[in-house]
């Protein structure tokens, strides 16, 4: 069960971790360090526009963490780790600058603490974090929880260690007794046994206490109820059982399990802390607006600050941070996130204008109608997220599993208990065998052995680059049978690049011509020109009076002739741009989306096991276009897509994974019983979406799917393992067979097969 | 018979010894980050211009 495609997969030649295709190195910090010129000075330069606002003292205390005046503390999220060289190369940055005192990362988190002199300016090092090719981010002390956390972290592990110092005491102790120690010396060890149990009692065990009282005063069953009863029963029988002399105690056995759970759930927690509550950052704001505060006052303010009448200023590349007015004579914004649409809208003043919208032209003002959280966007987005945690909380298949035996196993002891003279047994006898069974029979193999090997799956996900919200994904994956992909960006690389000119090749003039001419242009086609020439970017001439009329085209005057740049009008399934001067077509150049290397290969693979769907939000001649390209039915490609139509194509298509990129999917990952954002998507579909691949490309999907295929194999193994020993003990017990060293060898016994069957199942 | 006496308090304050060892790593906050120290340790790079 080896979940590394390697055949497909290239290894970082720095560190030999899996990189995506085609590439050499893992991370930036690979490329460097392998390179031998890493920095060896700090670039001699300011803070760059973006990271300015962070130097500002009335911005970074905000996010000082501190609360010293000797030093200042932030917390930032880094995404990008990939490696060891990440941290290595983050936590040298104290060398360079004498400002910074400490940098700590924490991989597993993706975190960053940095501890700087009061004179230290914040925004510079996020922007040298940036600049070695990470995505860094402040946290605000109240969105941080990580000392949270790590209290409540500490406290686990703290009953961990009484609870596996304790059993194992009681183990030893317990053994002499097996093998056959008689007399006051007996009495004494199980004393002792019954002494070192009160701490697992009275404290290790706790959590469950808790959690089975909340159970109970909301009418439902949880896991911890049958802990509880089995906790509490075991002491209660051990000890009148002691006290009486009889033979039946089960300290040891309880103790044991309390332990292996403690642990499971431990496991199980360090594997999806991050996703249990909703995020109340809204990911696709930024975090500092300037704000107009008089007539020429503009100050920086950040997002929790803003609120209605606030007047924002805007430039080019900003989005939109609330609901609220155009008040500049007018202003062309990308409404891509709010509704999917592709091509940019001019908006006049007074118009109405959206959280979420990107300003493409250069300056833009508004005045806030409502705060950042009261907008449509956010309230949407929030609605978004509960769903989606709402479909994370159902019942896993062994909590399910447990629940039932709970019942059964308590049933059948009231039973006999109270049946007893009608079975021909003493009161005592009969409460003796219940008590038997529910002990023996409780449901402790299933309590840790389904949460253990999921926890076990999620670890190796995420080492396969694989962000899984909760372990209950692995329920569902077994129930798939169709697959639906979204095109730009999950099957096609999501950019545009040029792959025909006309006449070919180009002229290096026109080329040079082309640059200038989108030289400041943040246009889709402007990047792929550059990518195409890197060779020309530094004689690009320099065209005058450039104007881009947004979406549509560019034009600029070279040597007092006017040349423009537009898509052509003839119709084409392909996007075809012109250059033109006086009406004449002097070139043409064919752009297309291109299709993942690994695409291809991949859906071959799935076709035989799932119906593969393909929903675009494209042209339905695009789409199809790229469909005959692939192992496609033409019946299942579809074009022209809006987000709700892929909504409602998943909710009428059951036991669907839906697998996209980007803000729009959002509706119908919450319609999917499987939903996988894609990387470079924005942070809120991973919100959204029940996993999330780290790594850019189509392969973790084949990783995903082996791994639910494994884990699917060790749950029913252990279920059937746990189910097994508790029919065969349940009916021991039942008969009144159990006697001490029985109870003393199934218990751990059965416990042993299950640990040893989910670490077969994960490895 | 006599040395179980000695041995059982022995075994057990041991037992507490180490017990109370690990509950102060705990709270000195080496268990906080498992993952990170393990990759600090693989890179021994130093800086070029210090010699």
């Amino acid at each position: 069960m080896n979940p590394h495609p390697t055949a497909s997969l290239t290894l970082c030649l720095q560190c030999g971790a899996p990189t995506s295709p085609g590439r050499n190195y893992c991370c930036s910090a690979c490329e460097w360090l392998a390179s031998d010129e890493w920095i060896k000075e700090l670039p001699a330069r300011g803070t760059p526009e973006k990271w300015r606002p962070y130097d500002d003292r009335q911005i970074w205390k905000n996010y000082d963490q501190s609360r010293s005046p000797e030093s200042l503390k932030f917390h930032l999220h880094v995404a990008g780790l990939q490696c060891s060289s990440c941290v290595h190369l983050l936590e040298k940055l104290p060398e360079y600058d004498p400002a910074i005192r400490e940098v700590r990362v924490r991989y597993g988190e993706s975190d960053l603490f940095l501890e700087m002199n009061p004179v230290g300016r914040p925004g510079w090092v996020a922007s040298l974090i940036e600049e070695m090719g990470y995505e860094p981010h402040f946290l605000l002390p109240s969105e941080d929880g990580a000392e949270l956390q790590e209290e409540e972290d500490r406290g686990l592990l703290r009953r961990i260690a009484v609870a596996g110092a304790c059993s194992g005491n009681i183990m030893l102790f317990t053994v002499p007794i097996y093998a056959g120690l008689a007399g006051s010396w007996k009495d004494l060890f199980n004393l002792i046994g019954l002494l070192l149990f009160l701490p697992i009692l009275l404290y290790s065990a706790v959590p469950f206490y808790k959690g089975a009282w909340a159970a109970l005063r909301t009418g439902r069953i949880n896991v911890d109820l049958p802990l509880t009863v089995a906790m509490l029963g075991g002491f209660v029988a051990s000890t009148w059982n002691f006290l009486r002399g009889s033979d039946f105690l089960y300290f040891d056995s309880t103790a044991g399990f309390l332990f292996l759970i403690l642990v499971s759930r431990w496991f199980l927690r360090k594997s999806h802390r991050h996703w249990t509550k909703p995020e109340e950052r809204l990911p696709w704001t930024q975090e500092i607006y300037q704000v107009r505060v008089s007539t020429n006052l503009i100050r920086g303010k950040i997002l929790s600050q803003l609120k209605e009448d606030d007047v924002v200023q805007l430039s080019r590349q900003d989005v939109v941070p609330a609901d609220g007015v155009l008040t500049s004579p007018h202003a062309v914004f990308s409404t891509a996130l709010n509704s999917g649409e592709p091509f940019p809208r001019t908006f006049q003043q007074g118009q109405k204008i959206l959280g979420g919208y990107q300003l493409l032209s250069d300056e833009a003002v508004m005045t806030l109608a409502k705060s950042p959280q009261e907008s449509e966007m956010a309230k949407a987005w929030k609605m978004a997220q509960k769903e989606a945690l709402y479909k994370g909380r159902r019942l896993s298949l062994f909590d399910q599993a447990s629940q039932v035996l709970l019942g059964v196993v308590l049933t059948l002891g009231l039973l006999v208990l109270v049946a007893a003279p009608w079975l021909g047994l003493t009161w005592e006898d009969g409460f003796q065998r219940a008590l038997a069974l529910w002990i023996v029979a409780c449901p402790c193999a299933l309590a840790f052995g389904g949460p253990l090997a999921y926890a076990m799956a999620l670890r190796k996900a995420s080492k396969n680059g694989i962000l899984i919200k909760s372990a209950d994904v692995f329920d569902r994956l077994p129930q798939v049978k169709n697959i639906a992909f979204d095109k730009t960006g999950t099957l096609t690389e999501g950019r545009l690049r040029l792959v025909e000119t006309h006449p070919s090749p180009l002229p290096p003039f026109w080329k040079s011509l082309i640059l200038g001419l989108e030289k400041d242009s943040y246009h889709p086609v402007a990047h792929a020109f550059r990518e195409a020439w890197p060779e020309h970017l530094n004689d690009t001439k320099s065209v005058e009076q450039v104007h881009e009329v947004m979406g549509s085209k560019v034009f600029g005057i070279f040597d007092h002739k006017l040349y423009s740049l537009q898509a052509s009008p003839k119709e084409s399934d392909a996007l075809v741009i012109e250059l033109r001067h006086d009406q004449k077509v002097l070139a043409e150049m064919e752009f297309e989306d291109i299709l993942r290397p690994e695409a291809a290969t991949l859906l071959q693979d799935l076709s035989p096991r799932y119906d593969l769907y393909l929903l675009s939000g494209d042209k339905p001649s695009r789409a199809a276009r790229l469909g005959e390209s692939l192992p496609l039915a033409a019946k299942n490609v579809f074009g022209g897509l809006s987000p709700s139509d892929k909504a409602a194509f998943i909710e009428a298509k059951s036991e669907t994974l839906m697998i996209g990129d980007g803000a729009n999917d959002g509706p119908a990952f919450a319609k999917a019983a499987v939903s996988i954002a894609m990387s470079g998507a924005l942070e809120q579909s991973l919100r959204l979406a029940d996993v999330y691949f780290i790594r850019s490309g189509l392969l973790s999907l084949k990783d995903l799917l082996q791994i639910g295929a494994s884990v699917q194999k060790t749950v029913h193994r252990n279920l059937f393992f746990a189910l097994g020993y508790n029919v065969i003990a349940g009916a021991f017990a039942l008969a009144g067979f159990m006697n001490p060293l029985i109870a003393a060898l199934l218990m751990p016994l059965s416990s042993a097969l299950i640990l040893l069957s989910t670490w077969e199942g994960s490895r | 018979m006599n040395v179980i006496l000695l041995m059982i308090p022995v075994s057990l304050l041991l037992a507490g010894t180490f017990l109370f060892l690990f509950l102060r790593t705990l709270s000195s906050g080496q268990l906080d980050d498992l993952e990170t120290p393990a990759h600090r340790i693989l890179m021994d790079h130093e800086r070029k211009d210090q010699k």
